[in-house]
């Protein structure tokens, strides 16, 4: 996974070695070149001022993108001014030039591989380089989910998008956070599904889910407003056991319930931070 | 406890690596218990009597208000231990390090002047200090460099960029990612990630409730106008946070450098537009892509392209107001206060004075302004534009 920035040391250059990396690379970070990066290390510092001396700009970057993303993904790195300069996010017709990994689904499986092996390895080495028992123990609950009725009753013909940000304000608080699974069907409430590793052991699944009753709330509170939906459904699958999902059907007077419930947890917190 | 603030309507934040959030939070977490624990007020106001030297005189500026034809006081910062209001800042950082348990401090410095004060401070309570410096403002600014060395610190060239200020505030960011557990960054200015804008201008503050309260005393009634020139905006917000609910005129003055309409200036409230630098939200002088541009002003202080996020949104709300004087107004500026008042003042605070020269008609009350350093460190600088 080589990095390297646009347009450095000058346009053409820059494209011949992205087209190189396009030949071997399992996945290109591309910089985009920006005057001040202070998340980066000298050297990138360096070749950013020496791009942006000779010429490199935005479209500089993307070009080099579009060039070679029909072979490989492409990771650009940007800072935060460049994007709000371009007046919110870069436009739309800019970022399709990943749209060929949706459906590429080899690639995608490899990408999804790198960031697992990747977490490993980084366990791994904050625990005296233990050897994770993860390969059998990581594919079980997929296939679990897979497997489930749930899945196939519930979600394998459904569009829905997975890892869904979420941005919410309740009492003056930004809640941050993301939903592993949206399911949205018309004409059916949306469905939320969290996807919870825990080990059961004696508990049941629905034992196990009444500590998340605040996370349901926040769920529930943060997509009802987003889609203007006056019921919401969450389910809680606990991987060791997805064909008992925990599944409540929220309507508008639990959802306000349970906003008002987020507010009383904020304020406590709130009141413990004051104390 | 009360907080520390983050945002500044929308600008401030933090737009820093993922790595400097559990330092920031510890930051903002030790200042809001030190600013309420009376044993640290204690010791910081012994050093700022004993040390520092304040409070620094509120001083009516005669001669010059006959000039003007409006009655002026100046706030002598420039009689300040190392002669800026840089120290205010430094002190109050170090202790605050000290209390946190950091025993390495990390400084940024342009002029020269923050670095000095930093250096200053870590020598009074011998602690470790490294401050990065552009080599074009080592080039420019030897005297400080000398300075710090022999105060005991390491002053580290910073190649980068166009070897300036902004390039010296990214390496002490990066240093600080990499040393983050043993190392406290003393930021120079009211800038950067929260909570270094509402903890400098705290730490500042007190040049604002000095001038307040000397004021009064003075004259039985508030000043009509307060005025400070702005370039990260520390001594400017220092002294407007103590008049924000009074009805008084709060002025800043950036830099127009060779012209306002030229594309060498410092003035990013007067042409600036909203964007990220280097950890903070604020209004900064970038291009159509968002690239920071390099900023120009014959004084090294207000040649920095962003400005504190406070700054930003007393603008947008009104409360203060922003003006630009070029080079050779503050230069002219600067030769009027040396022979009428005897003071040499700092080429910055020579942009605050222009601006009062200029609009001083209105006789109604006076004006208090604040002379945020002394003008020896400029001598080269303005003997070689043939002034003074």
């Amino acid at each position: 996974m080589p990095y390297m920035m646009a347009g450095y040391p000058d346009r053409d250059s820059s494209l011949a070695v992205a087209e190189a990396y396009a030949e071997s690379a399992d996945l290109v970070e591309l910089g985009v070149p920006f005057s001040d990066p202070l998340a980066d290390g000298p050297t990138i510092h360096a070749a950013a001022t020496a791009a942006l001396k000779a010429g490199a700009t935005l479209e500089t970057a993307l070009e080099i993108c579009r060039a070679i993303a029909d072979r490989v993904p492409v990771v650009l790195m940007v800072y935060s001014n460049m994007i709000l300069a371009a007046d919110g996010p870069i436009r739309q017709g800019d970022l399709d030039v990943s749209a060929h990994r949706r459906g590429d689904a080899d690639r995608e499986e490899g990408a999804a591989r790198g960031i697992a092996v990747h977490e490993l390895l980084e366990w791994s080495a904050r625990n005296g380089w233990r050897e994770p028992a993860a390969a059998e123990e990581l594919l079980a609950p997929v296939r679990a989910w897979l497997g489930s009725d749930f899945f196939a009753e519930r979600v394998r013909e459904v569009p829905s998008r997975a890892e869904v940000p979420l941005l919410v304000e309740v009492a003056d608080t930004v809640l941050r956070g993301s939903i592993d699974l949206l399911v949205e069907q018309p004409g059916s409430p949306p469905l939320i599904v969290d996807y919870k590793t825990d080990r059961l052991g004696d508990s049941s699944p629905a034992e196990r889910a009444a500590h998340y009753a605040v996370q349901r709330d926040i769920y529930a509170f943060a997509v009802s407003d987003a889609r203007g939906a006056t019921e919401v459904e969450v389910a809680y699958v606990f991987l060791e056991r997805p064909d008992e999902p925990v599944v409540a059907l929220l309507d508008s007077a639990a959802i306000a319930a349970g906003r008002k419930r987020i507010e009383e947890a904020i304020e406590r917190i709130a009141g413990e931070d004051a104390a | 406890m009360s907080t520390v603030e983050e945002r500044f309507g929308p600008y401030g934040g933090r737009y820093v690596p993922e790595t400097l959030i559990a330092a920031l939070d510890e930051l903002t977490a030790a200042w809001a218990e030190a600013r309420e624990d009376a044993a640290f007020g204690e010791r910081l106001r012994q050093l700022h009597r004993d040390f520092i030297g304040r409070p620094t005189p509120l001083y009516p500026a005669e001669r010059l208000s006959e000039r003007a034809g409006r009655r002026i006081y100046l706030k002598r910062e420039d009689l300040a231990h190392t002669g800026a209001h840089k120290i205010n800042n430094a002190v109050g950082q170090v202790l605050l390090a000290e209390r946190m348990g950091k025993r390495r401090i990390i400084a940024e410095t342009g002029a020269g002047q923050h670095g000095v004060a930093t250096a200053t401070a870590c020598a009074l309570r011998g602690l470790e200090c490294v401050v990065y410096m552009g080599t074009e403002d080592i080039r420019r600014q030897k005297p400080n460099v000398e300075r710090m060395g022999l105060l005991g610190a390491e002053v580290v060239p910073v190649e980068a960029g166009a070897r300036t200020l902004k390039e010296a505030v990214s390496a002490a960011i990066r240093d600080w990612v990499a040393n983050v557990a043993t190392t406290h960054y003393v930021i120079g200015s009211a800038v950067g990630p929260a909570p270094y804008p509402a903890l400098v201008r705290d730490l500042q503050r007190v040049i604002g409730d000095e001038a307040r309260e000397q004021s009064l005393a003075a004259e039985g009634a508030l000043p009509a106008r307060v005025i400070a020139c702005v370039g990260g905006g520390s001594n400017s917000i220092g002294i407007f946070t103590p008049f924000l609910d009074d009805e008084v005129e709060l002025i800043g003055v950036e830099a127009a450098g060779e012209g306002i309409d030229s594309e060498r200036h410092g003035a990013s409230l007067v042409k600036g537009s909203a964007g990220v630098l280097h950890g903070s939200l604020s209004s900064v002088l970038a291009d159509s892509e968002g690239q920071i541009l390099e900023a120009h002003s014959i004084s090294a202080g207000l040649d920095y392209p962003g400005v504190g996020p406070e700054h930003a949104h007393l603008r947008d709300s009104g409360r203060a107001s922003y003006f630009a004087v070029t080079d050779e107004q503050a230069l002219d500026a600067f030769a009027t206060l040396t022979r009428l008042e005897g003071i040499i003042p700092a080429l910055e605070s020579s942009h605050a004075i222009a601006w009062f020269l200029e609009n001083a008609e209105g006789a109604d009350g006076y004006d208090v302004l604040c002379l945020s350093g002394r003008g020896d460190k400029d001598l080269a600088e303005v003997l070689e534009k043939g002034a003074g």
